[in-house]
């Protein structure tokens, strides 16, 4: 299902890329495997730079490299565009983000931090602003980052006490709990150790609080980063050592995590905690 | 006094329980995101919010159409501002201590909105109310049309507003965090004596202006030019007529934004004033100035900033006589601790020629935010007046703290 809607949401991406440029569909997609995009024109990479002097700047500075005017004040340090890692992305852990994966952020914006959502800017502006931003690291022209492996999500399992249960005890048994804390509340033994690739501090995600999940806070948002990891942060892809189902559990338990740990078997928390002390 | 400390301390204490809350003021409830995309701390403006300004209150680079679905048309803010004030006057050429106020300031509760209407169509208003001392004020301080974006290129090259407005607010209004209005913006030669007052450029006027930033120069040229028929908060379109206009040059230095830029005020404005002359008499308002704003290229946490401008009033009273000032000032915001914690220092100094007024005014402040959306705030303001002929030399010291709210 999360296949079918990403499939059909880069199919709209190119379609609108192609309308917007006038150009041929850019990727091959087989497989879940992606080609290098192809040249784009001298004028869209213009308009790219225009609107991204315009909007992007201020943040990420006119050279791209996260050090703009307001960089110094925010706490969530703008991404640096000239290493070429991303968090927010469909692809393989290490791997580059597809081109969608650029314009999905850009549209959404990352939720509780100061990337706004750029949804009212024209479509062709935002698929401009892609491929300039793709211009300040070489990574994208190395042939040798190609192709990308798109994540497949295979059989969604749906949410239900066992899958929770299930769920919880692969939160457990994966060590979630050393940086997420045992509640989900982001505050467990290693927090406030991290920093990331840039050598910004980062404190791990409080999976009880809404607000914090920049990414997305669907169950399939949630499977999208175990699969894929986060680059340039201490959160690891699962992919390798976790099957889909099981990442689809641990999804599903922290899913549940935003509303209430009860959801998992009548045992919130505490609980468990007094449990194990008295073990 | 006590009343006062204790509405503040509770506050303090509601605020402090409630760690968690994450009410989002305006505009970042309709574009998710965070105040400090466009604040270093409010009110002060960073590059982002100064783009997001003069883009007609839409995020720089759009140009907004009917809002999604999921994604609120219009936005409402709501800005409440308690403050306890301490203040002393004294008379130095008595060498007495003329008075001592411990006062609560009220409450200003501000309250904002702003919507697209539809293509190229938003407005933005602003309605404070000030409840004070047993009575409660409402006004309608600006509310204008914009119509942003019309060459449709996305850079809002071009815009036009319509409505009331602060003319100059295009840039140094944005830089200044302390709420002490600077004294050549609170300048008038008749001190209020009049039925329809002087030009007060720290007013918001009625008129109409084109504006936009040229962002093919540099790192933007902001430039505005209007007309306007009002003064102070009045619509008297009858009784004066000016035009005006600024210009705003944007640099980069290490990604460091420098600023430096103009403005210019030309008006006729017909005076009544029936304690002096049974019939009004017309007085040309000019006002001039230069501006510039540095951040400092290494670590981008100081700001500084200032302004030279002049005043010239031709016919202030009956007998013809003509008012000249000069001033301006200059000061410092620095960042302590991103999103949290931020000092500030200006001083302001005033001369007004023909009656040797001179005004020298400093102040000293602090934001420290208890959460996003909610900051305690602490000023020290220092104003000292001379005027010799007439014998006035008085030092006004005010201590004040509050807290800001956002929602």
């Amino acid at each position: 299902m999360y296949l079918q809607s990403l499939t059909v949401a880069a199919a709209v991406g190119l379609v609108g890329m192609a309308l917007s440029f006038g150009t041929g569909n850019p990727s091959d997609g087989t497989d879940g495997m992606m080609q290098a995009t192809a040249p784009v024109s001298r004028e869209i990479l213009a308009r790219g730079q225009r609107m991204f002097n315009i909007s992007c700047s201020p943040c990420h500075g006119a050279d791209g490299t996260g050090n703009g005017p307001i960089a110094t004040n925010l706490r969530s340090k703008p991404r640096d565009l000239t290493r070429g890692i991303y968090m927010n992305r469909s692809t393989a852990s290490g791997q580059l983000p597809t081109d969608y994966d650029l314009y999905r952020t850009i549209t959404t914006g990352l939720h509780n931090t100061a990337m706004p959502s750029f949804r009212q800017m024209a479509a062709g502006d935002r698929w401009a602003v892609v491929q300039f931003i793709k211009t300040f690291s070489s990574r994208f022209t190395d042939s040798t980052e190609y192709p990308l492996d798109v994540l497949n999500v295979g059989a969604e399992v749906l949410p239900s006490p066992m899958s929770l249960a299930k769920g919880r005890t692969l939160y457990l048994q994966m060590q979630c709990a050393n940086c997420h804390g045992i509640r989900g509340q982001g505050d467990g033994p290693a927090a406030g150790t991290h920093v990331d690739d840039f050598g910004n501090p980062i404190m791990p995600t409080d999976l009880t609080n809404l607000s914090n999940y920049k990414f997305g806070r669907s169950n399939l948002d949630i499977f999208r980063i175990f699969s894929t990891g986060l680059n340039g942060t201490p959160m690891p892809s699962y992919a390798q050592t976790l099957n889909d189902t099981d990442r689809w559990h641990l999804a599903n338990y922290v899913w549940s995590l935003q509303n209430t740990d009860q959801y998992v078997d009548g045992v919130g928390a505490d609980s468990m905690l007094s449990a194990r002390s008295s073990r | 006094m006590r009343t006062a400390l204790a509405t503040l301390l509770l506050g303090i204490a509601v605020i402090s329980a409630v760690p968690s809350a994450k009410a989002i003021p305006l505009f970042a409830r309709k574009y998710n995101t965070t105040c400090f995309t466009c604040h270093t701390t409010e009110p002060l403006l960073n590059e982002f919010g100064r783009r997001f300004q003069a883009n007609g209150f839409q995020l720089p680079g759009t140009s907004e159409k009917f809002a999604q679905a999921d994604q609120p048309t219009a936005a409402l803010g709501i800005l409440a501002t308690p403050m306890v004030l301490h203040t002393q006057i004294h008379d130095n050429l008595t060498d007495s201590t003329s008075g001592i106020q411990n006062t609560f300031s009220g409450i200003e509760v501000g309250l904002f909105s702003s919507a697209s209407l539809g293509s190229h169509f938003s407005y933005f208003a602003a309605v404070p109310i000030i409840i004070a001392n047993g009575s409660t004020s409402i006004e309608v301080e600006a509310a204008h049309l914009i119509y942003s974006d019309v060459l449709s290129d996305g850079t809002g090259s071009l815009n036009f507003r319509l409505g009331k407005f602060r003319i100059f607010s295009g840039f140094l209004k944005n830089v200044l965090l302390t709420g002490a209005d600077p004294l050549v913006d609170l300048y008038d030669p008749l001190g209020g004596k009049t039925a329809n007052d002087l030009f007060v450029a720290n007013d918001p006027t009625f008129g109409v202006s084109a504006y936009g930033t040229l962002y093919a120069i540099s790192e933007g040229l902001r430039w505005e030019v209007g007309a306007t028929g009002g003064t102070k908060s009045d619509i008297d379109l009858n009784t004066a007529r000016a035009v005006f206009g600024s210009l705003d040059q944007t640099l980069y230095l290490n990604n460091a934004p420098v600023r430096f830029g103009g403005f210019y005020y030309a008006g006729i404005q017909d005076i009544t004033d029936t304690t002096m002359s049974a019939t009004p008499w017309s007085n040309r308002v000019t006002r001039a100035g230069v501006d510039a704003e540095i951040y400092d290229p290494w670590t981008k946490r100081f700001d500084f900033f200032g302004e030279y401008s002049i005043g010239k009033d031709d016919k202030v009273d009956t007998a013809g006589n003509m008012y000249n000032m000069v001033g301006g000032f200059a000061g410092v915001n620095v960042i302590i601790a991103p999103e949290k914690f931020y000092i500030y220092g200006r001083y302001d100094w005033m001369n007004q020629k023909e009656t040797s007024d001179n005004q020298h005014q400093i102040d000293l402040g602090f934001h420290y935010h208890l959460l996003p959306n909610v900051v305690f705030t602490g000023v020290y303001t220092m104003l000292m007046e001379t005027q010799p002929p007439q014998g006035v030399d008085k030092t006004t010291t005010t201590f004040g703290a509050g807290i800001l709210f956002g929602f």
